[in-house]
């Protein structure tokens, strides 16, 4: 596999001195050009996986492995998208996307060339030469994305990435991902508590419940994609993970309907 | 019509103050000499345009403000990032610039004059303190609760460590880096005046002193009226280049 993780565990010491575990005992792994969405409520330890992973965050007990090696801190080539964006806003748009080939030993040219590539692949072309300020939420996110592709990295990470978006702005993001992530083969993992989120990007959805953070369940997500919400495959995948969060007994879900 | 209205209202409070000020020195026992009226005041600044002293003065006093401002800022700024990324300097260094930030910039003055003598620099120097601690301390508290996404987008897109301090950090706390520049102007501007009265043999703050020698009250306010027009304009200047920073950055909604 890929991504391996081990009997991770992470406590956290609380300001009044008593210990949080915010992931308890998780295995896990990941292959290569997976998409993978880490799913849960707000506090079931989704970010803190998502930070161990990424090297932001280190684990209390167990190991991490990517491609065999430990993960031992942040990297270039497994790059994350945050919530908020993480634009610079003193850059241009194009100026942004370039941040992460000025570390490379790309000339300037190339890096602007390569930087216009990924605004196009994003619907931004024709944006380069203005700043974030001018742009709505949706498209600083797309910014955000260009950014984190334009350095080809074998990783990538989204932390909530449309969570402070409008619905339909959300969904257009989604089918835009889906065909983005398609075309370049990078392994994402997706953090949300957006269930259709989930459905629609994911090929496995990890299910996580919070006091201890654990695993609760994994989901293969076999639907054709595009996906569309309004399918009746998709309406099952939704009832089977809803039911994961309120279990019912079917005689009512019959009555019910 | 926002312009017109805010000039409308700038100029009701100046006549206001200007009738007050008319109004005592009419209606009270005070005598002429010791308190001259606004009008006397205005002739007096007149007469000092004309001999060139008034001319003098300010640029003295401004180019003396120039160099201990500017001093205070870059050194003010550089020495705050600096600190404020490398924690352990500012945990060390905080508890002494608490300690000397409650003494006023004046009463370093006997050891200004004994060391450096009289001229210039004793006036340089109180600037330079008074503008020095404001952008120190309001830099190396941004740079400490800087935005951690910053550090992570650091990380990921391989910016190292002494680069990240001109390409992330300190733009991205210019903003409030500048909002500092602003406050600090303001009390470098007071502190020029008592700067120049011990140690210089001109300026607006020596014109005060020199006034009071020569018993000229309309002298006095006439410097007086002049340091306060001059930091306005001064203050008004920084105002809008910080908004135009603020804006740049996208942090106001102002267009």
């Amino acid at each position: 596999m890929y991504i391996e993780i081990e009997h991770a565990r992470k406590t956290f010491l609380k300001q009044n001195g008593e210990s949080f575990t915010a992931l308890d005992d998780i295995t896990l792994s990941i292959d290569r050009g997976e998409f993978v969405c880490l799913l849960g409520a707000s506090g079931c330890g989704k970010t803190t996986l998502m930070n161990t992973i990424a090297g932001f965050e280190s684990l209390t007990s167990g190991s991490i492995r990517i491609d065999g090696k430990p993960v031992r801190g942040p990297r270039q080539d497994y790059v994350m998208i945050f919530q908020q964006y993480g634009l610079l806003p003193w850059r241009s748009v194009r100026k942004n996307v370039e941040l992460g080939l000025e570390s490379k030993k790309i000339s300037r040219a190339e890096r602007s060339r390569i930087a216009e590539e990924y605004l196009e692949l994003v619907g931004l072309s024709g944006f380069s030469e203005q700043y974030p300020r001018n742009l709505s939420g949706g498209q600083q996110q797309r910014v955000a994305i260009a950014r984190a592709l334009a350095v080809k990295p074998e990783i990538l990470f989204m932390d909530e990435p449309f969570g402070a978006l409008d619905p339909i702005t959300r969904c257009r993001l989604q089918m835009d991902l889906q065909r983005i992530v398609r075309n370049e083969t990078h392994t994402v993992i997706f953090v949300t508590h957006d269930i259709d989120e989930a459905i629609c990007l994911a090929d496995r959805i990890v299910l996580m419940e919070a006091g201890p953070g654990r695993i609760k369940n994994i989901f293969h997500v076999k639907l054709n994609r595009p996906r569309y919400r309004s399918s009746p495959d998709f309406a099952a995948m939704r009832q089977r993970i809803l039911r994961e969060f309120f279990p019912v007994n079917d005689t009512q879900i019959e009555y019910l309907i | 019509m926002k312009a017109f209205r805010q000039l409308w209202t700038i100029l009701v409070s100046v006549a206001l103050l200007l009738a007050l000020w008319e109004g005592i020195v009419r209606f009270s026992d005070i005598s002429p000499a010791l308190l001259p009226s606004p009008f006397v005041v205005l002739k007096a600044i007149a007469e000092l345009c004309r001999n060139g002293t008034l001319r003098q003065n300010i640029t003295d006093s401004l180019w003396r403000f120039a160099v201990g401002y500017i001093l205070a800022i870059s050194t003010g700024t550089l020495l705050g990032i600096l600190v404020g990324w490398y924690r352990v300097l500012f945990d060390y260094l905080n508890p002494i610039l608490q300690f000397l930030r409650p003494i006023a910039p004046v009463a370093w003055m006997p050891f200004i004059v004994l060391f450096w003598g009289i001229g210039d620099l004793p006036a340089i120097v109180i600037i330079f303190i008074a503008a020095f601690f404001p952008v120190l301390l309001t830099t190396a508290r941004a740079v400490i609760n800087l935005d951690p996404v910053y550090l992570k987008i650091a990380a990921n897109y391989g910016v190292k460590s002494p680069s990240v301090l001109w390409k992330i950090v300190f733009p991205a706390v210019f903003p409030q880096i500048a909002n500092s520049f602003h406050i600090a102007l303001g009390s470098a501007w007071i502190f020029l005046v008592s700067g120049e009265m011990v140690g210089t043999q001109s300026g607006l703050g020596y014109m005060i002193v020199d006034a009071r020698n020569n018993m000229r009250s309309d002298h006095l306010l006439a410097a007086m009226v002049l340091v306060g027009a001059i930091g306005l304009i001064l203050d008004l200047l920084i105002a809008r280049a910080e908004l135009a920073i603020l804006k740049f950055w996208g942090q106001t909604d102002v267009h």
